[in-house]
């Protein structure tokens, strides 16, 4: 891509600063310059503009002209962080994020914060500031630059820890040098108007020689003119103006598992900054590359800080290195490539060259740049020998001790049976035995054992360790090898079973758990089994947590409800954290690492859905690389299963919806059927009559009359039972209870239903001194004449119609028979319920409203009702009501 | 009343709510006709097929099967006239029984005299059907032969579509028409989802056929259902 085309990204980008805050840097070379002075001095001119400015932080080391700059504007109080029983000042980012000004002012962006802090570091507050949309002012020595910080201890001898991102740096709009002459520093030093932390006293000297400061107000005027230049650059892109361009450049860098990769990746950012050129950082996986864990955690720290770096992480496979690199520098035109190269060779690389050779006989028209490696790195990896392999089970040695000292006593008794070199083959089975069960150490220290026995009891001269051919000492040799060989294979072997063990339990893992939640339908089992899976992957307790109805963060599911983070009050805010940012936040990571446990947002495409907490202890969290990685691919997985299930359980709702809007249409529909069935009556009987009464006969007359009466009793029960049921409904309904009696009940009920009971037998048995009931006359009444309407509708004409009363205790129940298909038992609790009918529909027509409001009036009367198999066919239905309390003297 | 082709004629009612058969039967053999009543619509389909009824009386919410499975039921094998007498929450499956055949339909609740209307008018097009060319309803006549249609004596000029479309009306006069069934008879199976289309041509008509549009005398709409010609007679 050539920078002298307007570029489309630089012109959005362009679009989004426009509207974007402005992070303001002002920049120092060293301590004491007076950046904080003239950060308040700029905060001032700000107010006096008009501008909402607040300080968060304002270090004034107790110099008097600072603190008399803090006068007029306003300071928030500052937080107190309690670490270790001490309490640490620190900014407050809450309050500042809820007072919200246009601008604060931010003083020492390269401060560490106390554990226990949201951020790990003071320029990540800052973010979120400037995310927040507030402006932010603030200062910066030059020596806390990322890129810079191996020139900055090559110049002053001191290692800087606290340094800030560059691609952090890259976001400051403005970068504001504050300068003074080196002499006047001096001078302020001499006064003590000069404050380090690390440093005091000889030190502090030593720090503010001439020649350093020189140095380190070269560095930053450097990055300041680097920093104007691109503006420039960015300008004319910008502002559309051609003319000559410089050739982009691209500046190619490796990266490799190597710690001494950050110092190559340092370098090769200053070089690009001065070329104005971008950071290619490539990562070539070659076969070879086995997976130690050492490895992968430097490597993914070199990835980190390239990342940090600003530069473009690129990762292929290639066989080899040289080759790889050379050809990715052609693709992507790449004018520079900077390379590592270790003080030491390895031993392959005397034969075939090293990288380094390999990419300069390769390359063509690039330039390479090769970083020395330096030997006060401390040596890691392939020389240490690994603790484990220095551990051996009693056990284990005990064999090897029991079958030296067999093959010793066998060979003694059975004397001349086995040769000399029979012996030397016998002795070698320990040396295996030791070499497969305990590796190296285990099989050098057996195969001595087994020479020295040898020579001792088999060599003669016997019994001591001369011997007397020479032609043995090559045995001893070849013998020894043996052991250091099979041990070294076997160990190597141990050590690959475990990583392909260790492959298996992980990919084990995430398979049981895709199967375990693969067929959830439910958010808590979901969340139940997710927290089960990864604390028995982990080996340490998982929480779940889901947003509830109110977007409140709920904890799902805690598979250990006595751990930290299933209770902690500060644990649960961490997760609301990750959960609002969708940013992984807690043990281990960026953001409160103080927490004990780590808290990964479960994001999808569109929305964070959840968050999967697990508890770190105090070691892993930083050395946990495979854990995180396991818990990344687990995230993953739940993220998967979480969003398939909201998927499901949002189509759930839909058809819910749909289905009560079907009732509510069935309900419609079925009131409209009862009442316009007796209204037909009504108006077809009267309109068949009005002006054609010659038409018909007497009888005819009659029976059109009595279809009208018909109708209107039926229409006045539905409309009786519609109002019952929306009494009911409003809770307005109060039975007025007195004593009554059945007999009277049942004639007021079955007058109603003279007409259509002409052709019906009903029989109607009560028990010889019944007991009055205890009841609200109209109500009990409505519930018989349900029952009775029910009978009818479902019995055939002309079948019988059965009802009797009898007394149990202080209850009375009341029955009524029909011969209809009766009731099936999956039947006999759900017709009660309310519009239960409607949508199982058994032909004959009705609002499904008789039954629920018959067991409504009763309940609340103190009565009940249930449905029998009426015997010899059809139902019967048994209502209990309570008897009347006795009256003395009338029973 | 024209008692003599209506007398003796038999009627079958099909539906599941005894008030209403018992009211048709004593109001309908008031006026003459022979009822037959069927509780459910497979009573119905039975006694349709033996008892040889002029018209059938059919409800839709029938406890045992669809409306619309009696009229299709029926109509592969007989072209008896069937009117649909149901409440209005039927609305779809009114429109769709009247697609599948059914000839008219009436609204619960009702008033005798027009049901009445609809079983004389049902009666007399089964029996007109291929009968005389000269269709009068009120002051409009029109010519199947000639092609010509009068308002009160005066010639009206249609177009041809506007012509065929009053050409069924007339022809079902007394008798609703879907709009699926206009459409089809009119402008072919192509277009039965373009009621806009004949919307356009019933507006055309009614301004040259009606001194009121939008009362209309001849061309009435049947809400949501289609349009209807009233009966000659009236």
């Amino acid at each position: 891509m050539d920078s002298h085309r307007p570029d489309p990204e630089v012109i959005l980008d362009r679009l989004k600063a426009e509207q974007k805050t402005r992070l303001t840097m002002f920049l120092g070379a060293c301590p004491g310059v007076g950046k904080t002075f003239a950060m308040l001095q700029s905060a001032h001119e700000r107010v006096e503009e008009g501008v909402d400015l607040v300080i968060g932080w304002a270090d004034t080391h107790g110099r008097k002209e600072t603190i008399a700059l803090l006068d007029g504007l306003e300071y928030l109080p500052r937080d107190k962080v309690n670490y270790k029983g001490i309490l640490i000042e620190e900014m407050d980012l809450e309050g500042i994020l809820a007072r919200k000004p246009a601008l604060v002012v931010v003083d020492e962006l390269a401060h560490t914060n106390a554990p226990g802090s949201r951020h790990k570091r003071r320029y990540q507050d800052v973010e979120e500031l400037l995310d927040a949309g507030i402006s932010v002012y603030t200062t910066l020595n030059i020596q806390h630059l990322e890129s810079l910080n191996d020139a900055v201890s090559q110049i002053t001898g001191i290692t800087v820890r606290e340094t800030v991102p560059d691609s952090f740096i890259e976001r400051a709009d403005l970068v504001q040098l504050v300068d003074i002459p080196v002499d006047v520093l001096i001078k302020r030093l001499n006064e003590g108007k000069v404050y380090m932390p690390q440093l005091a006293g000889e030190a502090l000297r030593n720090f503010f020689r001439p020649g350093n400061l020189n140095a380190l107000r070269e560095l930053a005027l450097r990055f300041v003119s680097q920093k104007v230049d691109r503006e420039l650059v960015e300008y004319r892109q910008r502002h559309d103006i051609e003319g000559t361009w410089p050739a982009a450049d691209r500046v190619l860098v490796c990266i490799g598992p190597s710690p001494f990769g950050i110092r190559v990746l340092r370098a090769a950012r200053r070089l690009a900054d001065t070329l104005n050129a971008e950071v290619i950082a490539a990562h070539i996986e070659t076969p070879r590359f086995e997976a130690r864990q050492e490895d992968r955690e430097n490597l993914s720290a070199n990835v980190k800080l390239a990342e940090e770096l600003g530069a473009e992480i690129v990762s292929l496979p290639g066989k080899d290195v040289a080759e790889a690199v050379v050809e990715l520098a052609s693709e992507r035109n790449a004018t520079h490539i900077v390379l590592g190269h270790p003080r030491h060779h390895k031993l392959k690389e005397i034969a075939t060259g090293s990288v380094v050779d390999r990419v300069l006989a390769r390359s063509k028209g690039v330039s390479i740049h090769v970083i020395p490696g330096d030997g006060s790195l401390p040596q890691t990896g392939r020389k240490r020998i690994r603790l484990s392999s220095l551990v051996f089970r009693p056990s284990d040695v005990a064999v090897i001790l029991v079958l030296l000292i067999f093959i010793t006593v066998l060979g003694k008794i059975t004397g001349k049976f086995f040769s000399t070199t029979d012996m030397a083959m016998l002795y070698l089975l320990p040396v295996l035995y030791a070499g497969a069960r305990s590796g190296i150490v285990a099989s050098v220290i057996t195969s001595v054992l087994g020479v020295l026995a040898f020579d001792i009891f088999f060599v003669p001269p016997y019994y001591s360790l001369g011997v007397a051919s020479l032609h043995y000492i090559t045995t001893f040799v070849v013998f020894i090898a043996v052991g250091i060989t099979t041990g070294l294979i076997a160990g190597r072997l141990k050590e690959q079973v475990a990583e392909t063990n260790a492959a298996m339990t992980k990919t084990s893992v995430l398979y049981d758990l895709s199967k375990d939640l693969t067929a959830i339908s439910d958010m808590s089992e979901l969340a139940r089994i997710v927290v089960v899976q990864v604390s028995k992957a982990i080996g340490s307790p998982a929480v779940v947590y889901v947003p509830g109805v109110d977007n409140e963060l709920d904890l799902m599911a805690a598979n250990d409800p006595a751990a930290r983070i299933a209770f902690d009050k500060n644990e649960r805010a961490v997760a609301v954290w990750a959960f609002e940012h969708s940013q992984e936040a807690g043990n281990g990571t960026e953001t409160l690492p103080g927490a004990s446990g780590i808290y990964l947002p479960l994001k999808t495409e569109v929305a964070t859905i959840g968050v999967l907490g697990v508890e770190l202890s105090e070691g892993d969290a930083r050395r946990s690389f495979e854990k995180r990685e396991l818990l990344e691919r687990i995230t993953d997985v739940v993220t998967l299963a979480l969003n398939k299930l909201l998927f499901s359980l949002a189509e759930q709702h839909m058809k819910n919806l749909e289905d009560s809007e079907q009732l509510v249409r069935a309900v419609f529909d079925s009131i409209s059927h009862e009442l316009k069935t007796p209204l037909s009556s009504i108006v077809g009987s009267v309109s068949a009559l009005e002006g054609n009464e010659h038409v018909f006969t007497e009888e005819q007359r009659a029976e059109l009359l009595a279809s009208i009466s018909t109708g209107a009793t039926r229409m006045n029960r539905l409309v009786n039972n519609l109002l019952d049921m929306a009494r009911l409904e409003s809770g307005s309904l109060r039975p007025r209870e007195d004593s009554y009696d059945v007999q009277d009940l049942l004639g007021v009920a079955t007058a109603e239903f003279s007409d259509e009971l002409a052709n019906r037998k009903l029989s109607i048995n009560t028990e010889e001194s019944l007991p009055p009931v205890h009841v609200d006359f109209d109500l009990t009444v409505r519930v018989f004449a349900n029952l009775i309407d029910n009978a009818i509708k479902y019995s055939p004409d002309g079948s019988d119609i059965g009802i009797a009363a009898l007394s149990q205790d202080d209850r009375i129940s009341v029955s009524f028979s029909d011969e209809g298909p009766g009731i099936p038992d999956s039947d006999k609790e759900l017709i009660f319920d309310k519009f239960y009918r409607l949508l199982n529909p058994g032909g004959v027509a009705g609002t499904g409203l008789g039954l629920s409001i018959c067991k409504s009036i009763l309940k609340a009367e103190g009565g009940s009702i249930r449905v029998e198999d009426r015997p010899g066919g059809g139902s019967s239905f048994v209502v209990t009501l309570s008897a009347a309390p006795a009256v003395a003297g009338l029973r | 009343l024209s008692k003599a082709s209506e007398s003796g004629a038999r009627i079958l009612v099909i539906d599941d709510e005894k008030e209403i058969r018992k009211l048709l039967n004593v109001a309908l053999s008031g006026h003459g006709f022979e009822v037959r009543e069927a509780v459910d619509g497979r009573e119905g389909l039975r006694r349709a097929a033996t008892d040889a009824p002029d018209v059938v009386i059919l409800d839709l919410g029938l406890p045992d099967m669809e409306g619309l499975e009696v009229v299709k039921s029926i109509r592969q094998w007989s072209r008896v006239p069937i009117i649909i007498l149901s409440v209005r929450e039927y609305e779809d499956q009114k429109i769709s029984t009247l697609d599948a055949g059914a000839n008219d339909y009436v609204t619960k609740p009702f008033k005798m005299g027009e049901l009445m209307a609809r079983i004389r008018a049902a009666i007399r097009g089964s029996a007109a059907a291929g009968g005389t060319p000269l269709i009068e309803v009120g002051d409009l006549n029109i010519d199947l032969l000639a092609h010509r249609t009068t308002l009160a004596g005066t010639e009206v000029r249609l177009t041809p579509t506007e012509y065929e479309l009053l050409k069924q009306l007339m022809m079902n006069a007394g008798m609703v028409l879907t709009h699926k069934q206009l459409l089809t008879s009119v402008w072919g199976p192509d277009y039965t989802r373009d009621k806009q289309h004949l919307r356009v041509y019933i507006w055309q008509l009614r301004k040259k056929l009606e001194s009121d549009p939008s009362q209309p005398r001849y061309i009435l709409t049947e809400p949501g259902v289609g349009y209807r010609m009233p009966s000659p007679d009236r």
